[in-house]
């Protein structure tokens, strides 16, 4: 009899947690890409071990790497001594031959201008429903970043951009490779103007070119438009990998992004608009 | 507080593995670290335990994706009970048989979670080229060699 009573009470502790479940999930359809105080609060509690973990390994692989690193360091060292020689004489040539160009102090504050511009992130997380969706990095409000910032990688090619939920020293970026996101980009040779959207599996669609337009080829390069206001003007993106006429209006473009999620240790988020530029 | 502290601890060390196998990307369809907490915790202490650190592993797991909050979670709670019930019911100490009724539950907990998710996105999932659908096989496998492993410890201890 006791076993069955206890049998009971976890039924209908496992009714109560399905229910709060279905209840959790239900309530988020209306709130749309809004993020609960309660997801951030558990992203908020999970992602500093995450970021030390991250931290930890890559400390690791450092630290072997530099023992390997300092057995051949003592040759490298000789050889680019000379070489560190050639190297200022050389610069000292061309700085003589940049400021007769342009001006000093023109140069000092395009150069500082370009580097408060971004912040370089670590990334700690991959999304575990699909790795073509989002990352996490580890930074986020406490150290500039707000949502909707442009995310590149160290080629600055173009990732995705920050999104909710973001605490003080993390937050998540969505990839350019998810459904859900949409980027403003036009084909760098036929100039033809679409939306880039994810197909959740790593590649992009690009949309809303005319089945009538004959100019767009495959192997074209892709880059953004600045039209969407999220995204500068002229930022690679990706090439064109296969384009299927279709009876429709549009075209079917598949658009193979530059950036390699598998190369995606560090990233830089653009902390100003560099519309500008 | 001994139970606690072990749960929390496994939690712990699922959110490290998970962050550590983040870093090979082809890595993350297969591997569950938080299934194989939860299905470890739910044959050693029973179906209580189990679904309340399917609960806590499976809203950690949606924090660490886009998407809609507590799918994962469900479908986790439901791991939890049903493989602490089922392994309090019939004997699932060998081996063997212990592999094949892990990798069953694990198995239902992929098609509940890709079935709710599908339903709520009202499209089809990436699977990863297909590589989503060896969750099970590596689950299976490393939560029966997980508590395989902790039983012989504890033989040991003894």
């Amino acid at each position: 009899m006791p076993l069955f009573q206890k049998d009971r009470k976890n039924v209908i502790l496992l009714a109560g947690l399905v229910l709060a479940h279905l209840i959790l999930i239900s309530i988020q359809v209306p709130l749309g890409g809004q993020i609960s105080y309660f997801e951030k609060a558990v992203f908020s509690l999970l992602t500093p071990f995450g970021s030390a973990a991250s931290s930890a390994s890559r400390f690791l692989s450092e630290s072997w790497n530099n023992y390997f690193y300092l057995r051949r360091v003592r040759s490298q060292n000789l050889k680019m001594r000379d070489e560190l020689f050639n190297l200022r004489q050389e610069n000292n040539l061309l700085r003589n031959l940049t400021e007769k160009m342009r001006g000093e102090l023109g140069i000092r504050a395009e150069t500082s201008r370009y580097f408060r511009s971004f912040i370089v992130a670590s990334v700690i997380g991959l999304d575990l429903s699909n790795v073509n969706r989002s990352i996490v990095i580890n930074r986020g409000g406490g150290d500039g970043l707000k949502p909707g910032m442009v995310v590149l990688d160290r080629a600055g090619q173009v990732v995705g951009r920050t999104t909710e939920p973001m605490i003080d020293h993390s937050s998540r970026v969505q990839l350019i490779t998810d459904e859900q996101s949409g980027t403003s980009v036009f084909t760098l040779k036929s100039k033809a103007i679409g939306i880039l959207k994810g197909d959740g599996q790593g590649r992009c669609r690009l949309e809303y070119i005319l089945s009538t337009n004959p100019d767009v080829a495959e192997e074209e390069e892709v880059l953004t438009s600045g039209f969407d206001d999220v995204f500068p003007s002229g930022l690679k993106v990706g090439r064109i990998v296969s384009i299927v006429g279709t009876t429709s209006l549009f075209k079917r473009i598949l658009v193979e992004p530059y950036f390699r999620l598998s190369d995606l240790r560090q990233v830089a988020v653009l902390t100003e608009d560099l519309k500008e530029f | 507080m001994r139970n606690t502290l072990e749960a929390a601890a496994g939690i712990l060390i699922a959110v490290i593995l998970t962050t550590l196998i983040s870093r090979a990307s082809f890595l993350v369809p297969m591997v569950n670290v938080f299934s194989w907490v939860v299905i470890h915790f739910a044959l050693e202490k029973g179906e209580l335990a189990g679904m309340l650190l399917g609960t806590s592993c499976g809203l950690l797991q949606d924090s660490l994706s886009l998407g809609v909050f507590g799918v994962a979670g469900l479908s986790k709670t439901l791991l939890g009970y049903s493989a602490g019930f089922v392994s309090r019911k019939i004997n699932v100490t060998p081996f063997g048989r212990n592999i094949i009724f892990l990798l069953i539950l694990s198995s239902l907990e992929l098609a509940l979670w890709l079935a709710l998710a599908m339903f709520i996105f009202s499209r089809k999932l990436d699977t990863a080229g297909g590589a989503i659908f060896l969750q099970p096989v590596v689950t299976s496998l490393a939560a029966g060699s997980i508590t395989k492993l902790s039983h012989r410890w504890r033989r040991i201890a003894s």
